[in-house]
């Protein structure tokens, strides 16, 4: 059979045409051995679990990209050091990253302190580090090199509030916080109040204890006798597990809502059947069946020794990909002598990202450089966690 | 020109010597103290207060958060002058511990929030300037009529009375400049941190001046210092080893315990260096300033 000669060069012109517009194929390839990130994760100390998932997930990540062909053609290098959850320690680190190993950007630091002391030198360091798990509101403002991928505390927790009122009809309501976490503070003191203004439960009355508190009975006492219809908390997941157990002892068969500090699988299977029908606020989904999500899984589990990861370890894995995006869609070269205009690139990137599928769900940056939106409302079942629609 | 990491490491090295020698003032009067933190607390605090809310100059807020704390700390020595040993390190860490909840609950500092907005003000210099202000504070103490006052009450606080020393002032001055000296250091890592949560100042803070002091030596101010030049710069160093470095870390200090029980430096250790370096001194110069010479005289008693 014959073709006609009119048919196949218009064939082939298309196919050019469709080639050149491909995306990819227009994109510089970047220079260098390899591209440098830094990471400062409080692999000791107070925040060890947190620190030790977000190592692992960023090894997770580096292995994945660079097995696929690196950033650009170039394989990256993630140099991960340890700040001991001291905020000393992350300010010295943060400026060895950015000043004398010249990394292109920095994923950390962890904590809320540890961010807060940093963000205010960010302005003069002129590199983007961009926090995992931090949740205390008000931080990213402080530079506009300060970025969070995670949700604030507030962002967390108001559907999270939404669904257990609705689920539990909770009308009256009392709140027991640790005033010694800052995080757990703000949520206890500020957040829950105003989200529970917001949405119409009356609070009966204000409880706290402190960090290392091991026997609530006196609290739990108080709360049977006032009797609301649930109990919020602003605890981290050790203490909350405690709480939940002991008002469980004590016959309180209220429901417990709780948030940022809690969504740690680690609550899920301390608290087991106690804690059974309990509501948080989280920004991430360990269990989440999507397939992306079961393969990092997999390799996570086979990493930490069967332990499932918090949102810090979640997000730490997302954040090397959408630098690896923005590096590559806002022409980063990786020369050293544009090492100040590759940052910027990777600020502006970063400054604005609208909807990355990542596995903590859809990210966007708002405003002020905070994570915005795919709050998750997780519901405490058989020692593991099940997503709720909000 | 220094690495920015190094001289962040430096920065923080001043820090903790200043912190290590506010615990040898009340120590060279044989009173162990483990609320230096809570002072270091009242002097950040207080500073960034002054700097932030009032909006006064850092040298005018650093002076007054010092002396305040020192006023403080004349406060708290007074019912220590009661208590001695094992009771009085119950008393003063019970004070570091009133002195977090405090700041914990403060509102106008932000409780449990922190406190910042304090500008960067702790230079290398600034600190570096401080730091050798403060031993030499220290030497001159040690080194005056005063020094061998405290060593007295130090050994044997009856026989000291008896000779004529006023123990009672003795002990609350000494106690009061070591206050004053923490709460200096609270006011230099405040502006150098820019963000402070009482947290920061729990018992670790109280325990690492100490720690310094055991490893470094009590005998005499060169102990603070050498201590916490090898606490600060050690975990530094042992990064390479990772998750393993703190370990390793308590093994070293475990060994240096071991091996010298009194601290690293003694009084033998110091006059061995002067000894050395005014040798390698005179042999330029041929005998000469020998005027330090007796100052020595009632230390060498002490070595057995």
């Amino acid at each position: 059979m014959r073709i006609p000669r009119k048919l196949t060069w218009t064939a082939a012109l298309t196919l050019m045409l469709v080639l050149l517009s491909a995306p990819g194929s227009t994109e510089a390839k970047l220079e260098g051995k390899t591209v440098k990130l830094g990471a400062i994760y409080p692999i000791t100390g107070k925040g060890a679990e947190w620190g030790e998932h977000s190592k692992i997930a960023t090894q997770i990540a580096v292995d994945e990209i660079n097995k696929a062909g690196g950033i650009g053609g170039v394989p990256v290098e993630v140099v991960i050091h340890d700040t001991a959850t001291e905020v000393g320690q992350a300010i010295s680190l943060a400026r060895k990253l950015v000043q004398e190993e010249k990394v292109l950007a920095v994923i950390g630091p962890c904590f809320s302190s540890e961010f807060e002391a940093l963000a205010p030198m960010l302005d003069r360091l002129q590199t983007v580090i961009v926090s995992q798990c931090s949740a205390k509101p008000g931080l990213s403002k402080l530079s506009t090199w300060a970025f969070r991928n995670s949700l604030t505390s507030d962002k967390q927790l108001e559907p999270a509030v939404k669904v257990w009122r609705n689920r539990y009809k909770v009308k009256t309501s009392v709140i027991l916080y640790d005033s010694a976490d800052a995080v757990s503070a703000a949520e206890g003191a500020k957040v829950l109040p105003a989200l529970f203004k917001k949405y119409g439960v009356d609070v009966k009355e204000l409880l706290t204890y402190q960090t290392k508190d091991i026997d609530f009975s006196a609290q739990l006492t108080k709360i049977k006798g006032l009797a609301p219809d649930g109990i919020a908390l602003g605890a981290c997941y050790q203490q909350a597990a405690n709480i939940v157990r002991q008002a469980r002892k004590l016959g309180l068969k209220q429901p417990f809502l709780a948030g940022a500090c809690t969504g740690s699988p680690e609550f899920a299977n301390l608290v087991g059947a106690d804690g059974e029908g309990s509501i948080i606020g989280s920004a991430g989904w360990p269990d989440d069946p999507r397939p992306k999500n079961r393969e990092f899984l997999k390799k996570f589990m086979e990493r930490s020794g069967g332990k499932k990861p918090n949102y810090g370890g979640m997000r730490a894995y997302d954040n090397v990909y959408i630098t690896k995006i923005i590096m590559e869609k806002y022409g980063v070269t990786n020369k050293p002598g544009d090492l100040e205009l590759d940052r910027e690139k990777i600020r502006k990137g970063w400054a604005e990202l609208k909807g990355y599928d990542g596995i903590a769900g859809l990210t966007s940056m708002d405003e002020v450089g905070d994570g915005s939106g795919a709050a998750t409302v997780l519901e405490v079942k058989s020692g593991g966690f099940v997503k709720l629609d909000q | 020109m220094l690495s920015p990491y190094f001289e962040d490491v430096l920065i923080q090295l001043g820090i903790n010597m200043i912190l290590g020698l506010s615990l040898y003032f009340p120590l060279a009067a044989g009173q162990l103290s483990l609320g230096q933190g809570g002072f270091m607390a009242v002097g950040a605090y207080t500073a960034s207060w002054l700097t932030v809310a009032m909006g006064w100059p850092w040298p005018a807020a650093f002076g007054t958060a010092a002396v305040a704390t020192a006023l403080l700390g004349g406060v708290v020595g007074l019912p220590a002058l009661r208590v001695k040993g094992i009771y009085l390190v119950l008393l003063t860490l019970a004070f570091g511990e009133i002195v977090r909840v405090f700041f914990l609950n403060f509102e106008p500092t932000g409780a449990a929030q922190g406190y910042r907005g304090m500008g960067f003000v702790t230079t290398l210099p600034l600190v570096a300037a401080l730091t050798a202000l403060t031993a030499l504070l220290a030497s001159r103490t040690a080194r005056s009529r005063v020094g061998r006052a405290l060593d007295a009450v130090r050994t044997d606080e009856l026989a000291a009375d008896v000779i004529g020393i006023d123990v009672t002032r003795m002990k609350l001055m000494v106690f009061a400049i070591g206050a004053g000296v923490a709460g200096l250091a609270g006011a230099l890592w405040a502006h150098y941190a820019l963000f402070i949560d009482p947290e920061e100042f729990g018992l670790h803070r109280s325990i690492m001046p100490f720690t310094f002091i055991v490893v470094g030596g009590v005998e005499t101010y060169w102990g603070a210092i050498v201590g916490a030049t090898l606490l600060t710069l050690l975990p530094e160093w042992l990064r390479f080893l990772q998750e393993w470095r703190l370990a390793f870390f308590g093994l070293a200090m475990i060994l240096v315990m071991v091996i010298r029980p009194q601290g690293l430096v003694d009084h033998r250790v110091v006059h061995g260096l002067r000894r050395l370096v005014r040798r390698v001194g005179s042999g330029a110069r041929s005998r000469g300033g020998g005027s330090s010479a007796p100052r020595q005289d009632p230390h060498t008693r002490r070595e057995r």
